[in-house]
């Protein structure tokens, strides 16, 4: 069976761990989170490198930061939100047990049940939870000579943002999708560069036709999900018949072979003993805190599509587009507020002239305020102009600089409104033209003649001419 | 978890000590064996407390946490008490 | 007072007015520390070249009439817990053999800035976990009034080293009755402050839901003076606390008493029974009012403290494996999981050890309702119990310790160990203050008397235990 065709049954879930490298600090101490590119252990203090007796203080912009992603994932942010300690031993932890947050046994996250919007399919959003990024682990040449490990902690404690979607995404591409959405949007927030080496990282859960849950752990970056899932979906759909279904297994992406292979794990198995973290308070994020977030958040693109559609009438797919031009949406709004029509005013910003108008918010050459283009379309509004008309009259505003009003006083502008003397334009076109006979029924020629009436009338209402066009037909 | 006495197995011991990284010779097993099951079975007068308790808490205002303003690090004093290095790099033993 | 040597504030105040040749005194005094801590042990450390030094700096400022901190001159003991720049921390275990701590501790910073002068560091119990300081791995700390009995614990260092006049003060650590023991087998006074009162940064934790530093002294007005500058909101310890207006209570002249029914059990020794009970007398006389009071839910106070304890240190200890600070890992262990193991098991003591797994098994799945968090609601009902008690009661008494000091090597269950502590634990579970005075001798032996105040009461504290000190003197 086909890697690429779509297998039936699958379900994927993704655990997404998003550095919020934005934040200057780490997570619980003030050593700097900016560990790129710099010396082994040169960024850690006695808190972030476990030193007994250290305690651990939360970064307020962490917090922040995270209700800005749940914000824009539609979550519910807690009242007040909790960090447990998750217990495990290994070397890269320096206290052998890592600061998180738990949603089970009281715990409560900082935020949960969200979505995000793709093409087709709804992605809902389990929770998201603030956690501390463990140190590095590297070896002198390969894992299997080296008889030590060697570890960097300066990238222990940094602050990461756990993101977790429900079982939705029923193929690997769907994961990517939304996976570059998710790097678009915490970019567009201000919270991370997810472009970076190491700044999103993601694990996988992945069934298919009702069979075991699979946990597909290291994957290492975006490009590397979309063909471990792939393989992944393969190996369980072909392996199917000879396992036993229903069994839940770890898995580890092996990058180098392009496979997947079971980590068994040891028995006794890891409990990690969750309880609170004793040396952190709960936090209260009280209505007027979590107001003041948002309304200091960057707005996404998605969320603004969104806006326009609601609050302007502004249809989907123009509002998706527009939203994306964070000048030219400021410009359509501040437009569609004095205007007060929206889908007209979005149609012109996105239409013949959206070029111009962007070249006119860069810089170059003469400004057309919003007010302008208001006062434009409301000459069109009192029928004192065509649409052609405005859109002519448009691009001299840019050129020249000057009002609606003074251009519209020449006389290529304004709108004829004594029908007899159309209706003798008409009857010459039909006398004239050749194709006057398929018209009826062919909408291109019928176009042809309109367009014949107002070469011959600039001034001439197209509507009016459409109208008067059909009547002589039938 | 059920309310009568703990049974407590030497397999428990074992477990423990795998999750606690604290080996148990055999000998030794036995006896911690028995020491944890008395005081577990001490520790069984809390059943009187009812689970509807509500449990204190700590809390803590968001504006008033720490802001995001780099301070020192202290990379010197903390690698001086590293007993195994490779030059900045601190030693520990593999993991597979 | 005529029997107690100097105050601090006397000393203080004399090495100010230059009266002292500081430097001197403190070189003689650490000349003969050896000898005099020869039998008792109470010292881990001694900070000899450190505190001649300091003593010279101090000395120069007072020559030049600079103005000096008010712990000018005074010597201090500091516990193993805590951590002082330069000076090893190794909370009595082997597995932090060779740690030297590269901060101070809030509390070391404050009495640094006081012009304090740590002596060196206190014995105490490994990690804080016991009641005797017999536990540690280098050796027990005597009782300075009885060299074949125990000084009480985990403090215990920090009690004797006051108690011999080694130090003038002593900090140790309370997280179950860790300074209110030692201090009351060792007839010096002992505080516990309220949780949150002082910052626990640098003070390495056994069960940091439970445990404060705290002060000990020959005098209340000692202590007083030294938890007054170790206390305060701390940014670095998101537990500490700015201190709320508590309700002070000046003299004993009206004072409302409760003593606790269940403090006076079957498990208290006659001696010790008689001389509370006289100290509650005493009070009586200066002016209180006594009356008998029952907190029922003392029933489950000691296992819910236990649970929690061992829960909380069982991760705490998690840290200490062979790799950044302390005892080193074998080099070339092959397996990390064997390597640290060996390491663990090899430095913890037996203690130790019995405390994380059952603090691992209480924590485990399938287990964590049924003990942790039932252990958790116990602690809420306790703290309900005790602020109704204090809407009756300004203070509530009652002995330290049910016992006297026991001798070195008797031998005992762990459980029956545990159930020493029946009395002392009640106030680190709610987090109200708790101060150990002596309450006199009995058959030659030490007994304490407790006083427990609301939350943030210490002043309350002060002023009753200064007055019955002052009362007995």
């Amino acid at each position: 069976m086909s890697v690429r065709g779509a297998a039936k049954g699958v379900k994927i879930g993704l655990e997404i761990h998003c550095q919020m490298t934005r934040l200057k600090t780490k997570l619980f101490c003030s050593c700097s989170s900016d560990y790129r590119d710099k010396d082994a252990n040169e960024l850690v203090c006695p808190t972030c490198f476990g030193i007994p007796g250290t305690l651990p203080v939360l970064n307020e912009k962490a917090v922040e930061f995270a209700i800005r992603i749940a914000t824009a994932l539609g979550c519910e942010v807690a009242g007040t939100t909790s960090f447990y300690r998750k217990n495990y031993f290994y070397p890269d932890l320096t206290k052998n047990y890592q600061i998180s947050q738990y949603d089970k046994a009281g715990g409560v996250p900082i935020a949960a049940g969200g979505h995000v919007q793709l093409d087709k399919k709804k992605v809902r959003i389990r929770r998201i939870q603030l956690e501390e990024d463990p140190g590095k682990l590297t070896y002198e040449g390969t894992i299997e000579k080296s008889s030590y490990s060697l570890v960097d902690y300066n990238r222990a404690g940094v602050a990461l943002v756990e993101i977790v979607t429900e079982p939705d995404f029923e193929s690997a591409k769907e994961a990517k999708v939304f996976l570059e959405k998710l790097r678009a949007m915490v970019e567009a927030l201000g919270v991370s560069d997810g472009e970076l080496e190491g700044a999103m990282r993601c694990d996988a859960n992945v069934s298919v036709a009702g069979g075991g849950r699979v946990e597909v752990k290291n994957i290492s970056s975006f490009k590397e999900v979309e063909k471990a899932l792939n393989y992944e979906i393969l190996r369980q759909t072909t392996f199917s018949g000879t396992e036993p279904s229903g069994v839940n297994e770890t898995r580890h992406w092996d990058e180098r072979r392009s496979i997947t292979i079971s980590l068994r794990l040891k028995e006794g198995e890891q409990d990690y003993r969750y309880f609170p973290e004793p040396d952190l308070p709960a936090v209260a994020l009280s209505r007027e805190y979590v107001a003041s977030v948002r309304r200091g958040t960057p707005e996404v693109p998605e969320a603004r599509a969104k806006r326009y559609v609601e609050q302007y009438g502004v249809a989907k797919q123009i509002a998706t587009e527009l939203s994306r031009d964070e000048p030219l949406s400021r410009y359509f709004e501040e437009t569609a507020e004095i205007a007060g029509k929206g889908p007209e005013v979005a149609n012109w910003v996105m239409g013949d002239s959206r070029e111009r108008i962007q070249k006119m918010l860069a810089g170059e050459g003469k400004r057309v305020p919003p007010q302008g283009l208001a006062d434009l379309l409301r000459l069109v509004d009192q029928g004192k102009a065509t649409r052609d008309q405005a859109r002519r009259v448009f691009r001299e505003m840019l050129d020249t600089g000057k009002s609606a009003e003074e251009l519209a006083g020449n006389a290529d502008v304004g709108v004829l409104s004594d029908e007899h003397a159309v209706e003798q334009l008409v009857d010459k076109v039909l006398k004239e033209s050749d194709v006057a006979g398929e018209a009826k029924d062919n909408p291109k020629a019928f176009n042809y003649l309109v367009g014949q009436v107002l070469r011959a009338e600039r001034k001439a209402d197209p509507k009016v001419v459409a109208r008067i066009i059909r009547k002589k037909l039938s | 978890m059920t309310k009568s006495k703990p049974r407590i197995t030497v397999e428990d011991v074992r477990r423990l000590g795998a999750l606690a990284k604290i080996s148990t010779t055999a000998t030794e097993e036995e006896g911690l064996r028995r020491e944890l099951a008395s005081i577990l079975e001490y520790f069984h007068v809390v059943d009187q407390v009812g689970d509807g308790v509500t449990i204190d808490e700590l809390k803590w205002d968001a504006a008033d946490l720490r802001h995001d303003e780099v301070g020192p690090s202290d990379p010197d004093g903390v690698l001086k008490g590293v007993p195994q290095r490779k030059g900045r790099l601190v030693k520990a033993p593999r993991v597979f | 007072m005529g029997k107690l040597a100097l105050s601090v504030r006397e000393t203080a105040r004399r090495v100010s007015a230059g009266e002292v040749n500081l430097e001197e005194h403190v070189a003689s005094r650490l000349e003969r520390m050896p000898r005099m801590d020869r039998d008792v042990h109470a010292f881990l450390y001694v900070a000899k070249e450190e505190a001649i030094e300091r003593a010279r700096e101090i000395q120069k400022r007072a020559n030049r009439g600079e103005k000096l901190g008010r712990l000018a001159g005074v010597s201090l003991a500091i516990k193993d817990n805590i951590c002082v720049k330069g000076m090893p921390a190794t909370c009595a275990s082997r597995i932090l053999e060779g740690f030297v701590p590269p901060y101070d501790a809030t509390v070391i910073e404050k009495i640094r800035r006081e012009d304090g002068i740590i002596f060196g560091k206190a014995n105490m119990d490994e990690f804080a976990m016991g009641n005797t300081t017999t536990s540690g791995a280098f050796g027990p700390t005597r009782n300075p009034w009885d060299l074949e009995r125990v000084a009480g614990g985990s403090s215990g260092g920090s009690a004797a080293a006051v108690a011999a006049s080694m130090t003038m003060l002593a900090l140790g650590s309370d997280t179950g009755g860790s300074v209110r023991c030692p201090a009351s087998y060792c007839s010096v006074v002992g505080l516990k402050p309220t949780y949150g009162a002082v910052s626990r940064y640098g003070v390495i934790p056994y069960a940091n839901s439970l445990e404060q530093v705290g002060p000990i002294a020959k005098r209340v007005e000692d202590v007083a003076l030294l938890f007054e500058i170790i206390s305060g909101l701390d940014a670095r310890d998101s537990t500490s606390a700015r201190r709320t207006a508590a309700k002070r209570i000046e003299g004993v002249k009206g004072l409302r008493v409760g003593l606790i029914k269940e403090f006076f059990g079957e498990g208290i020794q006659e001696g010790v029974r008689k001389n509370v009970l006289d100290a509650s007398a005493e009070l009586d006389d200066l002016g209180a009012h006594t009356e008998w009071t029952s907190i029922r839910s003392l029933n489950y106070a000691l296992a819910a403290y236990y649970i929690v304890a061992m829960a909380e240190a069982s991760s705490n200890l998690s840290r200490y494996d062979g790799v950044r600070y302390g005892a080193s890992l074998e080099k070339g262990s092959a397996d990390w999981n064997a390597a640290f193991s060996k390491t663990r098991t090899e430095c913890f003591g037996t203690e130790v050890k019995r405390r994380i797994l059952l603090g691992t098994f209480v924590l485990s799945a399938g287990y964590y309702e049924a003990y942790y968090l039932k252990a958790q609601r116990a602690r809420s009902l306790l703290r309900a119990e005790f602020k109704r008690a204090f809407e009756d009661f300004d203070i509530l008494l009652g002995p330290t310790m049910p016992v006297l000091p026991p001798k070195l090597g008797d031998k005992v269950t762990p459980l029956e160990d545990y159930l020493i502590d029946v009395n002392t634990v009640p106030a680190n579970l709610v987090g109200i203050p708790s101060i150990s005075v002596p309450a006199g001798f009995t058959g030659g032996l030490p007994v304490g008397v407790q006083l427990m105040a609301p939350h943030f009461g210490e002043e309350t504290l002060f002023s009753v235990a200064g007055a019955y000190q002052e009362a007995t003197a």
